[in-house]
């Protein structure tokens, strides 16, 4: 029963040396973790280079529904200048419409609009933005929401760019 | 017996020498972990930066991640040298 198998005699593997480290080696490893760790820094400077780039550009003007679509007080998420760039489009009133982009200032969790006060809430860390300008009113967020500029041609509106 | 400095025997010489050289390996190790350690903190500090889209800090958290590698490179350099000596 306690047999030895014959692939242990072919291939003699001795899995404790196998797996053994030493000192240097564990070292050497660490070194790597480290390059990891700049080409992490690295790409998020490349990201944020290429972000900016992409920001410099004129967006296009984009229909973004009919003025039907939101009842008074209500919201609904769009893609403004590009698709995976969420705004929120909100209708304060019957005539009044409001859109700001989604991600929160801070560390970019989603906004989300509340009705009986007005504003918008970033759920993650707690932030208040007014929602007639987009101005911080409570917590972490160090900018204003970024408003995008709208336009009503008949009953449709239209996301015409970023304000500045 | 007489003065001066004892004179040491071969094998306690080698034994001396070879805690000596676990030491430095030991000591570049804390070393590198500590150079880490500090490269994560500056990967936060840009994650957060970044995400925030603010970009003030990003390219300085990056050349000091670049300094660190660096510094972690030339100490590894340092080990094997010493050891291939």
């Amino acid at each position: 029963m306690d047999q030895k198998p014959a692939w242990k005699d072919d291939f003699p593997i001795s899995w404790v040396d196998d797996h053994f480290v030493t000192r240097r080696e564990f070292t050497k490893s660490l070194v790597l973790v480290s390059c990891a760790a700049f080409c992490a820094n690295g790409a998020l400077v490349a990201m944020g280079a290429l972000e900016k780039a992409r920001g410099a550009e004129k967006p296009e003007p984009r229909k973004i529904g009919s003025v039907h679509d939101v009842p008074v007080g209500g919201s609904r998420v769009f893609e403004f200048p590009g698709p995976g760039e969420p705004c929120l489009l909100v209708r304060l009133d019957a005539d009044r419409f409001v859109a700001f982009a989604q991600k929160c200032t801070h560390l970019g969790c989603p906004v989300l609009y509340r009705k009986e006060s007005r504003q918008l809430h970033c759920p993650c860390h707690e932030g208040f933005f007014n929602a007639e300008d987009g101005k911080v009113i409570a917590g972490p967020p160090p900018r204003p929401l970024p408003r995008v500029e709208l336009e009503r041609k008949g009953d449709e509106l239209w996301a015409m760019a970023f304000r500045k | 017996m007489g003065y001066g400095l004892p004179e040491m025997m071969p094998t306690r010489r080698v034994r001396a020498e070879r805690a000596r050289g676990m030491t430095v390996v030991y000591a570049v190790m804390v070393s590198i972990m500590i150079l880490i350690l500090l490269q994560f903190l500056l990967l936060m500090v840009a994650l957060e930066d970044f995400l925030s889209g603010n970009r003030a800090v990003l390219r300085g958290a990056t050349i000091g991640s670049g300094f660190c590698f660096a510094a972690a490179c030339w100490l590894i350099r340092y080990v094997s040298a010493r050891r291939s000596s």
